[in-house]
């Protein structure tokens, strides 16, 4: 089966192309240079760039994986959670290509893509099902922080989340204080490999409460704090002050990711969403799952971030179980709590 | 040819089928009571038509002003069709569409197309309404509603949002059947005589926009 993916939830606009579960062409357009003069994501900027690049994508992924759009069997799009506008013009387009080709529509969400990502082998460019075991996924993102029971494929419960700022949200809120650029979680893991994680001391909030939730709107208030009261620190000790910050959120992921693993007794623990590219995390993961002797799934680099490979390899597996296409009717859903899904 | 018309700018949405005899199927533009989506109404007027998808030889947008959601669904949904059927895309403003409607009415002279740009602002474009055409005298331009309402003492007006603006201005939505008719129009002529833009597609983005992220 001929699959067209398209993933738009945020500022990556992204497309692949599968033929039964393997990526014949994936593409990413980044619009990190266009948001970091405004230090964030502007829904309203995200959004116009979606509709400019969106059919240039689809056009170049079609050719590389060298297909006809007339040829495809399925489309799958991103339906939520993300930003409203900007999810809106990737399911319209999706909508397009597939009233036109007369092939169904699916709608993924973003998240429970997230949770198998890891397990896409980078090398065969499908999904390795021959190695998946039940595992506790972490989640972390610029717009989500979650631990996720994943009992088995197609079967998930959320066992906590952010109360506040996302893991990512925080590192770019830290980044601005220190005087870094957009997005901050790339800046603070490369300005940390020079530093001392133990020069500071910065909280590590709710790691003592047996609850799976985080919460990081504190650590980045703690370290406004501390440079409204030591300003020469931005200066003097850079490197120690974003290793130190980094190691805060770094502790807390993998504790929680941890503990909760062991408390299910699962023997694997997984890694998905942008922050799960930082170094430190990555490293830590691999320290305490060899301790714990667990098996660790990191999903590969260009599978972390925003992707529609990852979108068109769970609406591929999805079909084959038999999942409803979206109707007519249907609309993007900004806040599709991953909760809906569980089974 | 065939054109395939989305209006999806005002609050009166419609899609309309369209080919050398005319209007041949359209969905919504009465401001029926249940809401439909773009999908359900291109749906309707395809089947309505007795066309497939691979029939249409041209798609047509209203690019507004108006609702940004709207049209960007609308043109993604376009961008996304003519990745599949090589269809050529035609995008249609949609105070264009407003003063074609009144022309082939019966309305004649000075009129002015207001669409409401909120903030307490208006979009307004002038138009000269002859026997066969609608000529703009003055392309769109945000102006208060001051001054909208102050242009309304020396041109009739046509607007969605007639209700704010008195009895010298007469509700109007655009309909696909005339985005259809001027993209027809466009279509007919050769490449780049007129003012209407072949792909790629932008909504009408008139204001200047300074963008601010929440601290």
């Amino acid at each position: 089966m001929l699959l067209l993916a398209i993933e738009s939830s945020c500022d990556e606009t992204s497309v692949a192309v599968l033929r039964d579960g393997r990526i014949l062409s994936t593409l990413v357009a980044s619009q990190t240079a266009l948001h970091a003069p405004h230090g964030g994501v502007v829904p309203e900027l995200a959004t116009r760039e979606h509709l400019r690049n969106l059919p240039l994508l689809v056009q170049r992924a079609l050719k590389q994986a060298g297909v006809l759009a007339t040829e495809l069997r399925a489309v799958a799009v991103t339906q939520g959670p993300g930003l409203p506008p900007a999810l809106m013009v990737g399911l319209a387009s999706a909508r397009g290509v597939a009233m036109a080709a007369g092939c169904p529509l699916y709608g993924i969400h973003h998240i429970e893509a997230h949770l198998y990502s890891p397990w896409i082998c980078p090398q065969r460019r499908e999904m390795d099902w021959n190695a998946f075991i039940p595992n506790l996924a972490l989640i972390a993102s610029g717009g989500h922080t979650l631990l996720v029971h994943v009992s088995g494929a197609g079967r998930h419960q959320v066992l906590g989340s952010t109360l506040d700022d996302a893991a990512g949200e925080c590192f770019d809120k830290m980044a601005k204080l220190m005087g870094l650029g957009y997005p901050g979680g790339p800046e603070i893991d490369r300005l940390a490999a020079g530093g001392d994680r133990a020069a500071f001391n910065f909280p590590r909030p709710l790691l003592d409460r047996a609850s799976d939730d985080f919460s990081f709107s504190g650590l980045k208030t703690s370290v406004r704090y501390f440079l409204a009261q030591h300003p020469q620190e931005r200066d003097e000790r850079l490197p120690d002050l974003c290793a130190s910050a980094q190691a805060a959120v770094v502790d807390v992921l993998v504790a929680k990711a941890v503990r909760a693993a062991c408390r299910l007794k699962v023997s694997a623990i997984t890694a998905s969403g942008g922050v799960s590219c930082n170094r430190a995390l990555r490293g830590a993961l691999q320290d305490a799952c060899t301790s714990q002797g667990m098996t660790l799934r990191l999903a590969a680099p260009e599978y972390c971030t925003d992707n529609a490979a990852m979108i068109g390899m769970l609406a591929d597996w999805k079909i084959r179980q038999g999942a409803a296409p979206l109707a007519l009717p249907a609309e993007s859903r900004p806040r599709w709590p991953l909760q809906e899904l569980a089974s | 040819m065939k054109i395939l018309a989305l209006e999806n700018s005002s609050g009166r949405r419609s899609v309309a089928a369209c080919d050398a005899s005319g209007l041949r199927a359209q969905s919504g533009a009465n401001g029926e009571d249940a809401p439909l989506t773009l999908p359900q109404r291109v749906d309707q007027t395809l089947e309505a038509a007795g066309w497939i998808p691979s029939q249409v030889q041209a798609i047509a947008v209203s690019l507004g002003p108006g609702s940004y959601a709207g049209i960007r669904t609308a043109i993604a949904f376009a961008q996304g069709w003519q990745l599949v059927h090589a269809v050529r895309l035609v995008g249609v403003p949609s105070a264009d569409a407003l003063a074609a409607a009144a022309q082939a009415a019966g309305r004649r002279g000075a009129h002015h197309v207001l669409i409401d740009a909120q903030r307490g602002e208006f979009y307004r474009a002038e138009y000269e309404l002859g026997e066969e055409t609608a000529v703009c005298l003055s392309s769109l331009k945000i102006v208060s509603s001051a001054e909208a309402l102050a242009g309304l003492a020396v041109a009739r007006g046509l607007s969605p949002d007639a209700p704010a603006l008195g009895s010298a201005c007469e509700e109007a939505f655009p309909t696909a059947a005339t985005i259809a008719q001027l993209a027809a129009r466009h279509l007919a002529q050769p490449a780049a005589t007129d003012a209407l833009a072949d792909t790629p597609l932008e909504p009408v983005y008139l204001r200047p926009v300074q963008f601010a992220k929440t601290p």
